[in-house]
């Protein structure tokens, strides 16, 4: 991905040192032995990755050597018909699923020989998730939505648990719908509660599966200015999509079909 | 995600489903009040028979005529009359039976009592005066009858309150005559109130002594001189074996009796009394205690089955948690607590009802009901076990669920 090298304008000082710090935190955590650590590292790595299906007797191929680097800060679409592996990829990127065979470093840490509860610790600390239907809790007021991530990374302390997760909601534009239920709130609402969730832990990722799938178009703008905005504050933004609209948006996009990689191409913006 | 947390958030799922909760503890719940009462029952009846049969008297053998070892024809207890007041005389001697402390013979019979125009019909007993040792009777007014009044064969007779009160109303009998099959009794005294033994209201009978007794209803026919039984207390408990052995032998050698398998008496003690009609209400304890269980063990498939429902219907939920970081481990806790609570509230709304029906009940059906402690905790105890161990399966299954499977099912 050379092109990719020369299209990032960002300082890597800043974020390099960061990743490297988060790295020590998580391998300490996961009590992994002699972590890779690499300052020059991309945030993601996968090398030659397949992953494949048994139904029945029948095997199904849903990804082929798929080579792809996604370095901190990139805004990066992964474009695909349904059926195309797009879900597939979207579920290892987001360790929900390990490969069949290759790796997948992420921070530098091979996460392909994990347990569940490794990947449980990593997807808490490493991903923010968004989803196509929001996945929220009904019973639950957004803030206490935002929240449950903080609660699986064990942070005790109340107050504080409060205090980030309104922080959260402040940086989506929900300052004045902490107290309300999901049912109370528009589908482009919840999702910003969506959004807020996924930022709530400080992720190296956020993930995002269709996150306008299910919204009218001018909440899908909002909802695309939000994660244009994450991507301009630093962060890695990774949009999974089937529409070009949406993909066109990002600053890079991965196509693929029938569990193959089509193409890689950077958008200057 | 600690304890604390995980509490508060199954408590909070719970209330959601308030509904399906409720019903769900009413399985467990059911089963709880069942225990609970049945062995309060069974408590209760053990303790109300143990307490009749020591009212009977401390230290006591008794003496039936009939046997129960022999062989060819028997007829039951007391079917026949070998039992003479020679016999019970015998007994009394100091040489002879040195662990007996007090014997007196009883002959009995029910007899119309009439005074003035009431009547009332009793059992009255022919007595020697240690009847009221032997049986810790005390007379409250009046005074008892003495040896000199079975020497005389005296007209005499002690009333229990039963008697008194049906034939003299509230007015006090001491003091009065009535007429005994024909033939009137002076009233000497009134016995202290005992209540209802294992068989019988000890304050419905009439004592006299024994002597008149013979003369009244034991001098004609074929028994004459013939008593209903012996009492006999022991100078102690720990000499009830000797006194048991005495008075066996000392009847064996009256009764010219070789074989002691033949003997045509009797000798019950009274703690064979207690332990037989305690080892069936305890029969009867164990049996409904096990019904009980059953309806436990129902309640607890009750709350293994609404679980597995709820971990259906919240399949998404789950996925979605998997997804922001909780662990098989954490999910499984979570549902374990759910399982938990159920069955603890279950235990304790089952404690309260089952206390409050061993309050109440026993104003309707003449039972008393224990309330045991050991029932209560140890319901409460069962409960919590029993949704923690029917929470398992379902709790598993949760835990198990892979967080793609279960993000994407509808």
């Amino acid at each position: 991905m050379e092109n990719n090298e020369t299209s990032r304008d960002r300082p890597n000082q800043y974020t390099d040192t960061q990743t490297d710090m988060k790295t020590a935190e998580i391998a300490t955590s996961l009590k992994l032995a002699n972590p890779v650590l690499r300052s020059n590292a991309p945030l993601i790595e996968l090398e030659s990755v397949y992953k494949t299906y048994k139904m029945g007797a029948m095997e199904v191929r849903a990804l082929e050597d798929i080579n792809l680097n996604i370095d901190t800060g990139e805004y990066v679409a992964i474009m695909g018909q349904s059926g195309s592996g797009k879900s597939t990829l979207m579920h290892i990127l987001g360790c929900l699923d390990v490969p069949t065979s290759g790796t997948y470093r992420l921070n530098g840490i091979d996460v392909g020989k994990m347990d569940d509860n490794q990947l449980a610790q990593i997807r808490n600390r490493q991903i923010g998730f968004v989803f196509q239907q929001f996945h929220l809790l009904p019973r639950l007021p957004a803030w206490k939505n935002v929240e449950l991530p903080l609660l699986y990374a064990g942070e005790r302390n109340h107050t504080s648990r409060r205090e980030k997760a309104e922080r959260a909601l402040a940086a989506v534009g929900l300052k004045d719908r902490i107290s309300h239920r999901p049912t109370e709130l528009s589908g482009g609402q919840q999702q910003r509660v969506a959004i807020a969730r996924a930022l709530v832990t400080n992720p190296s990722i956020i993930l995002a599966d269709e996150p306008t799938g299910n919204l009218a178009s001018t909440q899908a703008d909002e909802i695309m200015g939000i994660f244009e905005s994450l991507h301009q504050q630093g962060r890695t933004v990774i949009i999974i999509t089937h529409e070009p609209d949406i993909a066109n948006r990002a600053h890079r996009l991965v196509r693929i079909r029938d569990g193959h990689m089509l193409g890689d191409e950077v958008h200057q913006q | 995600m600690n304890w604390i947390e995980t509490i508060k958030s199954a408590l909070d799922s719970l209330v959601e489903r308030r509904t399906r909760s409720l019903l769900t503890m009413l399985g467990i719940l059911i089963g709880i009040v069942a225990v609970i009462l049945t062995v309060g029952l069974g408590e209760g009846a053990q303790g109300k028979v143990s307490s009749a049969i020591s009212s009977l008297g401390t230290n006591l053998l008794i003496v039936t005529p009939g046997s129960v070892s022999t062989g060819g024809i028997r007829g039951g207890l007391g079917s026949s009359s070998t039992l003479t007041l020679a016999d019970a005389n015998a007994l009394n001697s100091k040489v002879d039976c040195p662990d007996i402390a007090y014997v007196s013979a009883v002959m009995q019979k029910n007899l119309l009592l009439t005074a003035g125009s009431a009547n009332w019909t009793a059992p009255v007993q022919g007595v020697s005066p240690s009847y009221l040792t032997i049986r810790d009777r005390q007379v409250v007014s009046g005074k008892a009858f003495t040896q000199n009044d079975v020497t005389t064969h005296a007209d005499v007779a002690l009333v229990g309150s039963t008697v008194a009160q049906n034939l003299f109303g509230f007015s006090s009998p001491v003091g009065q005559t009535m007429n005994l099959a024909g033939v009137p009794f002076t009233i000497i005294g009134e016995l202290n109130t005992a209540g209802a033994s294992a068989n019988a209201n000890q304050d419905n009978t009439v004592l006299i002594p024994v002597t008149t007794g013979e003369d009244l209803f034991g001098a004609r026919g074929p028994y004459a001189n013939s008593v209903s039984s012996i009492l006999i207390s022991a100078k102690s408990s720990s000499a009830m074996g000797a006194a048991y052995e005495e008075a066996n032998s000392l009847l064996l050698q009256r009764h010219a009796i070789t074989n002691p398998s033949q003997a045509d008496f009797t000798i019950t003690p009274q703690t064979s009394l207690l332990s037989t009609a305690t080892s069936v209400s305890k029969t009867l304890t164990v049996l409904l205690v096990g019904i009980a269980a059953i309806a436990l063990l129902v309640g607890g498939i009750g709350v293994m089955n609404i679980m597995l429902v709820s971990v259906t219907e919240r399949i998404r939920e789950i996925g979605l948690r998997k997804a922001l970081g909780a662990t098989p481990g954490v999910i499984l806790r979570q549902f374990l607590i759910e399982a938990t609570v159920l069955g603890i509230l279950g235990g304790i709304f089952g404690v309260a009802i089952g206390v409050i029906g061993a309050l109440v009940l026993p104003h309707f059906v003449s039972q008393p009901i224990a309330i045991s402690s050991l029932a209560i905790t140890g319901s409460v105890v069962v409960a919590a076990g029993i949704g923690l161990i029917f929470g398992v399966y379902p709790a598993s299954r949760a835990a198990r669920l892979s967080p793609i499977d279960a993000l994407r099912s509808e």
